[in-house]
């Protein structure tokens, strides 16, 4: 036994705090400043000196899951349940089902029933008393540290985790404490600090310094700090990619405005004013005046509905223009080709758009009300059906499909009308690639004599089979460790 | 896309053919269908909207009958003229003018015949009836009523019969109190009367577009059907009657005529084919590839068409029941169908054209090359978002920021087109407190603003860091390093906007126009967050930018 300690004063620090029982790691690192990375070789290194014992303990960490969060924010659903109740008195399930969604009503009967918050009674629930209790307090306080980190879960807990609203993983927790006879020896005074270098500075080199001291040599086993990168957000990548192939194709490209009256959204595209699809259900309406439309197109509009043409019988009813001036959340990109050729009329031309869209659909994975569209138009007097099979083909492949089928489809805006399939390994043959030939009755009212040729693809849906992404709202991911991490090959 | 249930025995039957699975998916294939479920006996399919005549099993076999060659040209029909008349009183003029009919006659209807009709008739209400609304239809045993039969509006408690679903004589109102399609179908006839079918007699066929009488029930040993729709069009009613007459005509009948007799006028309502004229040229032109003469006329004849030659006109006759045929270029895609579109050689665009992108993206991947740089992540939003968020959260006025409400939101959660898109960035920080700090983001997008009654849509980027000691100076150098990199100059100008801190806040001008602002955000404004650490942002306008630096567009 040495009659004193050569310590580093590192190590003087670290023993230092830890003389008199365990001391946690992660708190010291956080105490400290010190990388928790650093701090934990330290330790280790401590051990191997026979300096410190350690120990590893299982601890359980809690965390709420995306239901959970959400009812962080709004409450739990026994709660908001309890207070309808309350505030508006007994109701049957038929009448609170507007307030609910169905999954959501069964979970807050069950729980409002099982904390005794309201009763069964004649067919209505009927409101009891509501009482603040431990599943609310808990969910708020693991809402607001983010994470909660202990030994035992208690009651509340399990059933938080029952109801899907907690995840529970174990994480190491590690302490160390000197030694008795270390420890001893600190306390009457027993020990030197000698200088060494860390960190080697201009300074240690200027004067030589680093050849009189140890230099400490680099602990290769602990894990370095972790850095992120700025980066594009994965589905914007994705995007970018898609866009350098159209580029490529000899594309340019365009858009055009989000909110615009019917006749441009619809009736442009010689849907009837009459199609479910434009019904308040199905299709946003945007909550200003109509503003004027441009009234030479939209007579020939008019009249390509009405049937006014001698080659077309058009769809024989009065049309509209209070309908067609309705403003709206455009439900696709077809509008900004339609434009397009609107205004450059016979010039040759390959146009392209990605840009978002609305629709009125109840979100679930495959659903959101605002999604991406990317699509296309060619524009030509020689151009035909097969130049439109050839684009799809050879635009599919350079996506990287190989395998493309057509079939026949169906569009109010094209004929013919075809439906392309390609082939994901993972998926198998996946509708993504519809198009057409704008109709006769449309070039018309368009003014020109050119034909076009129309595509669209699915790309959320392609992004998604790319990305390995299975919920389309991931594609608009808030998740920033999920952003920083996501890998880019 | 309409849903409909075929008989896989009966389709395998009149084909004379077992059919696979996967022979029967691609036939289907011809008229747009498509499996999506199957068992022995039934396929449940999933059609577009266009081909109604193929809505039934009867549609798709005379269809799947000319694509394998086994009957050609139009699908042979007898028509004569019935004795029966139907009379148009004038009350329904206001309410459900018009009413069509026809019959068939010499039907052998098998049950599963019979509930293949309903169904064909139950997707028609659906979808080109709109639910009824635009046209309804009704089918009726004709050896139970009278020759003369009636269309009249009725008081509801003058109308009693026993409706399809009960077994006892129920007044109007009844019937539209108890009945499930009377209280489906109330909003379609009068708050007191109802329009009805009643013969001669006073046998009541139906509350027309909600509820048939057990009276004039059809059942498997029905020979004689009469068939109505009503609604508010003649001519599309018509054409209802004859896509129904057409399926039902498949059970071995002869389609009768009846005469209409409306208030100022009478006549024998037709289902008639129509013509149009097409040259083998034009349809070659855009199709892009050649038909032999014989080919062509084989492939009118197999999509079943009629046709008269004219030198190199051809006239082709539409059957009455082809109701999305609108023009030649309907025939010419029932051309290529017909060929397959896997013998379709796809051909190269004969077009040379100069690719472009968008100043949008142009500048957005030099923003996106300096923030990637500088160590940003890139996030993203919604455009559809909320109105609270948008302004009560942020200190600012829904009104003067030109806030666009939607006034069918699915849920108040997304009622708004976003105005800017700090506050989501903020909520985006709020989601990720627990992730490490510091934390730098930014976001590229649009807004939409209403201001000098005009819908402006604005290209944005968005910038925040967090961490403990986060600072004007942080932000100040990046946006520094960004108007270096694209070549303009800029300065700033203390400003007052509520959600950033006194003293360190401005407005970034280029050529003393404002084109976004700078600024530490006020922690009363980022407690609404549960932030609690500095933060520093900034918000400008990339369109200001396009047009200093675009100017020519």
């Amino acid at each position: 036994m040495m009659n004193k300690l050569q310590l580093y004063e590192r190590e003087f620090k670290l023993l230092s705090r830890a003389l008199d029982g365990y001391v946690e790691a992660s708190s010291l690192s956080r105490d400290l400043g010190i990388p928790y990375t650093t701090l934990s070789s330290w330790i280790e290194e401590l051990k191997y000196k026979g300096y410190v014992q350690i120990r590893e303990e299982i601890y359980n960490r809690a965390r709420l899951t995306e239901e959970g969060k959400k009812y962080a924010k709004s409450g739990l659903p026994e709660f908001i349940l309890a207070l309808i109740l309350k505030q508006e008195g007994p109701k049957s399930l038929e009448e609170l089902k507007s307030s609910f969604n169905e999954k959501e009503l069964d979970v807050a009967i069950m729980h409002g029933l099982r904390k005794r918050f309201f009763e069964y009674f004649q067919g209505k629930l009927r409101f009891l008393e509501m009482k603040h209790d431990e599943e609310e307090t808990l969910i708020k306080e693991i809402a607001s540290k983010g994470e909660l980190i202990l030994k035992d879960l208690n009651q509340a807990m399990k059933i938080l985790r029952r109801r899907g609203l907690l995840e529970i993983d174990e994480v190491k927790v590690l302490s160390f404490k000197a030694t008795d006879q270390i420890a001893a020896m600190i306390k009457e005074g027993k020990y030197d600090i000698i200088p060494e270098i860390s960190k080697l500075t201009s300074e240690d080199i200027i004067s030589k310094r680093w050849l009189q001291y140890p230099i400490k040599a680099y602990n290769l086993e602990a894990m370095p700090p972790v850095q992120y990168f700025g980066r594009t957000q994965v589905y914007m990548r994705f995007l970018e990619e898609v866009k350098k192939i159209l580029l490529e194709m000899g594309f340019e490209e365009a858009d055009w405005d989000y909110i615009m009256p019917e006749l441009w959204n619809f009736d442009a595209l010689f849907v009837p004013q009459d199609h479910p699809a434009r019904d308040v259900q199905d299709t946003f309406r945007v909550a200003l005046d109509p503003l004027n439309i441009e009234e030479d197109f939209a007579a020939k509009v008019k009249e390509m509905h009405e049937s006014a043409y001698k080659s077309s019988l058009g769809w024989d009813y009065k049309w509209s223009a209070e309908i067609a001036k309705r403003l709206v959340l455009r439900t696709h990109t077809t509008p900004v080709s339609i434009r397009y050729v609107y205004i450059n009329k016979d010039k040759e031309a390959k146009v392209f758009c990605i840009s978002r869209n609305f629709r009125r659909d109840l979100p679930d994975r495959t659903h959101f009300i605002e999604f991406y569209q990317c699509e296309g138009i060619m524009v030509g007097k020689q151009l035909n059906f097969s130049n439109l099979l050839y684009f799809l083909r050879e635009f599919a492949n350079r996506l990287g499909l190989e395998k493309v089928k057509f079939k026949p489809s169906y569009f109010p805006f094209t004929e013919p009308s075809v439906e392309g399939a390609v082939y994901h390994s993972k998926l198998g043959w996946v509708e993504a690639l519809p198009g057409g030939m704008f109709r006769p009755e449309m070039l018309r009212a368009l003014g020109v004599e050119s034909k076009v040729l129309a595509w669209g693809i699915g790309i959320d849906r392609l992004a998604m089979a790319y990305l390995g992404i299975d919920d389309i709202r991931d594609l608009f991911s808030k998740d920033l460790n999920y952003l920083r991490n996501a890998r880019l090959i | 896309m309409p849903t409909i249930l075929l008989d896989r025995k009966r389709i395998n039957k009149a084909l004379n053919k077992e059919l696979s699975l996967e022979e029967l998916e691609k036939l289907l294939e011809y008229i747009k269908c498509e499996i999506k479920e199957q068992n022995e006996d039934e396929l449940l399919c999933e059609i577009t909207t266009d081909r109604a005549d193929c809505f039934s099993t009867e549609g798709i076999i005379r269809a799947l009958k000319g694509v394998l060659g086994i009957e050609k040209g139009l699908v042979n029909l007898n028509f004569f003229e019935d004795d029966i008349e139907l009379h148009v009183d004038e009350s329904v003029k206001n309410i459900r003018p018009y009413v069509a009919m026809a019959t068939v006659r010499g039907l052998k209807l098998d049950p599963r015949a019979l509930e293949s009709i309903i169904r064909f008739q139950e997707v028609l209400h659906e979808t080109l009836g709109r639910n009824r609304r635009k046209a309804s239809i009704g089918l009726y045993d004709l050896s139970k009523l009278d020759k003369k039969i009636f269309f009249k509006n009725m008081d509801l408690e003058k109308i009693k019969f026993i409706p399809l679903e009960k077994n006892e004589i129920l007044d109007g109102y009844r019937i539209l109190s108890e009945t499930e399609k009377g209280k489906q179908y109330r909003h379609l006839v009068g708050q007191s009367s109802a329009p009805v079918l009643v013969d001669n007699n006073g046998t009541f066929l139906s509350m027309a577009p909600i509820i048939n009488s057990q009276d004039a029930k059809v059942t498997t040993k029905t020979t004689d059907i009469l068939i109505d729709s009503t609604g508010f069009d003649l001519n599309f009613i018509t054409s209802i009657v004859g896509l129904m007459a057409y399926a039902l005509s498949f059970y071995g009948g002869k389609v009768g005529l009846v005469k209409h007799f409306y208030p100022n006028s009478s006549f024998l309502l037709r289902f008639n084919n129509r013509t149009f004229e097409l040259s083998k040229r034009y349809a070659e032109e855009i199709l892009g590839f050649e038909l032999l003469e014989d080919e062509f006329q084989d492939f009118l004849l197999r999509a079943r068409y009629g046709f008269n030659v004219y030198g190199s006109k051809y006239e082709i006759t539409v059957p009455f029941y082809r109701v999305d045929v609108l023009g030649p270029i309907d025939i010419v895609e029932d051309i290529a169908i017909i060929k397959g579109y896997e013998n379709i050689e796809p051909r190269r665009p004969p077009l040379e054209t100069k690719s472009r992108l968008s100043e949008k993206s142009l500048l957005g991947s030099i923003v996106r090359e300096v923030f990637n740089g500088l160590g940003f992540q890139e996030i993203v939003n919604y455009m559809v978002t909320n109105s609270i968020l948008q302004s009560e959260r942020v200190g600012l006025d829904p009104k003067e920021i030109g806030l666009i409400y939607i006034s069918n939101p699915i849920s108040k959660e997304y009622d708004c087109m976003r105005a800017n898109l700090f506050p989501g960035i903020l909520e985006f920080l709020q989601y990720n407190r627990s992730n490490a700090y510091p934390q730098k983001i930014y976001e590229l997008g649009d807004v939409l603003r209403f201001q000098g009654n005009r819908i402006i849509t604005d290209f944005r980027l968005a910038s925040a860091i967090i961490y403990n000691s986060a600072s004007f100076e942080d932000m100040h150098s990046c946006i520094y390093a960004f108007f270096k990199a694209i070549g303009l100059d800029f300065n700033l100008k203390e400003n007052e906007l509520p959600f950033l801190l006194k003293g360190r806040r401005a407005d970034i001008l280029v050529k003393n126009e404002k084109i976004g602002w700078i600024g530490e955000l006020n922690p009363n404004i980022s407690e609404y967050f549960s932030l609690y650490q500095p933060i520093v942002a900034f918000e400008l306008s990339l369109s200001e930018i396009i047009k200093f630096k675009f100017p020519s567009r």
